[in-house]
């Protein structure tokens, strides 16, 4: 225990807080830093996962997220919006070149953005949040990807200057937090609800289409942004696969949830699985190969029993049981096309439209 | 036969000598490896010079980086200057070169420097602190030099940008400093170092509600690093709030008592008529 607690401190020390005092002197003139030879202690540091990058499925890989693309001159204000609605005010002199120097002249920005159920299944982010003492699976409020290059050259953000983004409020009532991917691709919460501002406006319709207000908070980095609510008591479904009789084949198992924003996935092997879910909610599951076959569960509604996957079932560790799920391939004509697919799948599809704070 | 039998008995005796001295000597510095680790630099020190193995390259080793560790450099320079020659590694030569510049033998300490950087050439740290040695020896040429090498072999790391970064703060160079310093605390977690000196880069080019902003976010990461505090109550006498900045030199008294810097501050205040 003690050497766990050692372990914890030096990697507290020299990973989060490489600016204390331990093999640092801090002085007017820097950091003088006398570091270690990898030491035993930190070779012990556990492998973090990737969040981002996660392996997909060959049905949902034929698809991408939608991408806004735009040009932009570095040196003027620029605001742009996305396919989805997103808006970005990007300020002169918010990039960098790798050395430092402010970025001048024409660039692109790729502005990626993620809403409904759909968005999240082709994303390839995993959504688990890890903060010192717990292990959280999120619920969902919508994400976006922003990476700007100028010809083959990603830029960086200096941070001085923020990104202002006014993002769909889909979910007014829902106190979600805001995270980030960093670069070791593990989700860091940026902000807790409240600290950043929120635009709603009376529900209506206009045109057939919801109208609603935005999230606004401030970007400083590239990469995902995220909103959430983690969730650490789950409980945990298991079930037997197969496709055409046969079960030994590994498979994208996910689920999402029904009248709210969920996704959690892994992959698994051997015909069967089991996965995280949240409680008392309505979700589907569904599972996929590698040779373009899904299957699906009719809707379940889990209990509030808590447990933990990933640890063997006992009396005080239950799975609930789903029943087996086959996997068929969709016509060819379904699996290429967007709206199809998504009708497969019987997800619907999010439309709005959104007034923006004028402020 | 009965030779032979002796001999096996007289080896396994030595054998299990020998092993039962390693498992003390290892003990007895694992055991100060982790005082150090938990800050307890005293106790460490007192581990090691009670350990009956004092004289073990390792343990001396450790024993120095401990005087390092509590500013005793002239006794770290005397093992450091026995040791290096001895194990020539660069991180002796690297951790000599500190303890010498913190006696402010610049000389002496960038030679030291060198040799940790002609072991390992790609040593970014060595540079790194070469260009701060260079600096307080006002060759700020070489220094530039330094900072750029150690940037070039490691421009992710964030102490080496960091300190390029004050180093841009002290020839006031502030929005270049700013945008070194900027993605620093972007990439990182509670780097309040690199606040402090976003926060100086600030204040020297009069924007001082951002110098502000980056004061408190220091003090919110580490409460306990006075110059900050320092800092702070020097941008609030700039600003006229004399009642901030008299609390905020409290609070250095506090972490740092005699600090000359707050016995100036103070006079300003009271010349101003406020104190």
């Amino acid at each position: 225990m003690k050497t766990i607690l050692l372990i914890i401190y030096i990697l507290f020390n020299n990973i989060i807080l490489p600016q204390s005092k331990f093999n640092n002197k801090l002085t007017e003139y820097g950091v003088m830093n006398y570091p270690d030879r990898k030491s035993k202690y930190l070779q012990a540091e556990p492998k973090k996962e990737k969040m981002d990058g996660q392996k997909l499925s060959k049905l949902l890989s034929t698809h991408t997220i939608i991408k806004t693309t735009q040009q932009i001159e570095l040196t003027k204000r620029n605001v742009i919006i996305g396919k989805r609605g997103t808006r970005i005010t990007i300020a002169p002199g918010t990039f960098q070149y790798s050395d430092y120097l402010t970025a001048k002249g024409a660039a692109t920005v790729h502005l990626y953005e993620v809403i409904d159920d759909f968005d999240y299944m082709i994303s390839g982010v995993y959504h688990i949040y890890k903060d010192s003492k717990n292990l959280s699976f999120m619920e969902l409020g919508g994400m976006l990807r922003f990476e700007i290059f100028q010809g083959n050259t990603r830029l960086k953000m200096s941070g001085e200057y923020p990104i202002l983004v006014d993002f769909p409020l889909l979910y007014p009532d829902k106190k979600f937090n805001l995270y980030y991917i960093n670069l070791e691709g593990v989700w860091i919460k940026k902000y807790d609800y409240g600290s950043y501002d929120l635009y709603p406006v009376v529900e209506s319709e206009e045109e057939g289409k919801k109208v609603i207000g935005v999230r606004q908070f401030k970007m400083n980095s590239q990469g995902w942004w995220g909103f959430g609510i983690p969730y650490k008591d789950m409980v945990v479904f298991k079930g037997k696969y197969q496709c055409d009789g046969k079960s030994n084949f590994s498979a994208h198992v996910f689920l999402i949830g029904e009248n709210f924003l969920g996704y959690i996935g892994k992959w698994v092997s051997g015909g069967e699985y089991s996965i995280s879910a949240f409680p008392g909610r309505k979700i589907r599951i569904f599972i996929a190969d590698e040779n373009g076959n899904i299957g699906i569960s009719p809707t379940i509604e889990s209990s509030t029993r808590i447990a933990l996957d990933g640890f063997p079932e006992t009396i005080d560790n239950v799975f609930e049981e789903v029943e087996k799920i086959n996997l068929t391939k969709p016509p060819d004509e379904v699996t290429n096309d967007r709206i199809l697919l998504q009708q497969f799948l019987q997800i619907q599809p999010v439309e709005y439209s959104i007034v923006y704070p004028t402020k | 036969m009965r030779f032979l039998i002796n001999k096996i008995i007289i080896h396994i005796f030595f054998l299990s000598v020998f092993f039962l001295n390693f498992s003390i000597i290892s003990g007895d510095i694992e055991e100060a490896v982790k005082l150090r680790y938990q800050g307890k630099f005293e106790e460490a020190i007192k581990k090691i010079k009670s350990s009956k193995f004092l004289g073990d390259t390792e343990s001396e080793i450790l024993l120095a980086k401990l005087y390092l560790d509590t500013g005793l450099y002239s006794d770290a320079n005397q093992l450091y200057d026995r040791l290096c020659k001895a194990i020539n590694s660069y991180e002796c030569y690297n951790e000599y070169g500190i303890s010498l510049m913190s006696n402010m033998n610049f000389n002496l300490a960038i030679e030291n420097f060198e040799k940790a950087i002609s072991i390992n050439p790609q040593f970014a740290t060595a540079y790194s602190n070469m260009a701060m040695c260079y600096t307080m020896s006002k060759d700020f040429n070489n220094a530039e030099k330094s900072h750029l090498k150690a940037l070039e072999i490691s421009p992710n790391n964030p102490i080496i940008r960091i300190n390029y970064g004050v180093y841009l703060v002290k020839i006031k160079k502030y929005q270049r400093a700013k945008d070194i310093l900027y993605p620093v605390i972007t990439e990182n977690e509670a780097m309040y170092f690199a606040e402090l000196f976003i926060g100086v880069a600030h204040y020297f080019k009069e924007e001082y509600n951002s110098a502000l902003i980056h004061f408190n976010r220091g003090i919110n990461i580490n409460p306990e690093y006075s110059d900050l505090y320092y800092h702070r109550a020097l941008l609030y006498y700039k600003k006229g709030d004399y009642q901030n900045s008299i609390r905020d030199l409290q609070m250095v008294e506090k972490l740092t008592p005699n600090s000359t810097k707050v016995i100036e501050l103070r006079k300003l205040i009271k010349m101003s008529g406020r104190l």
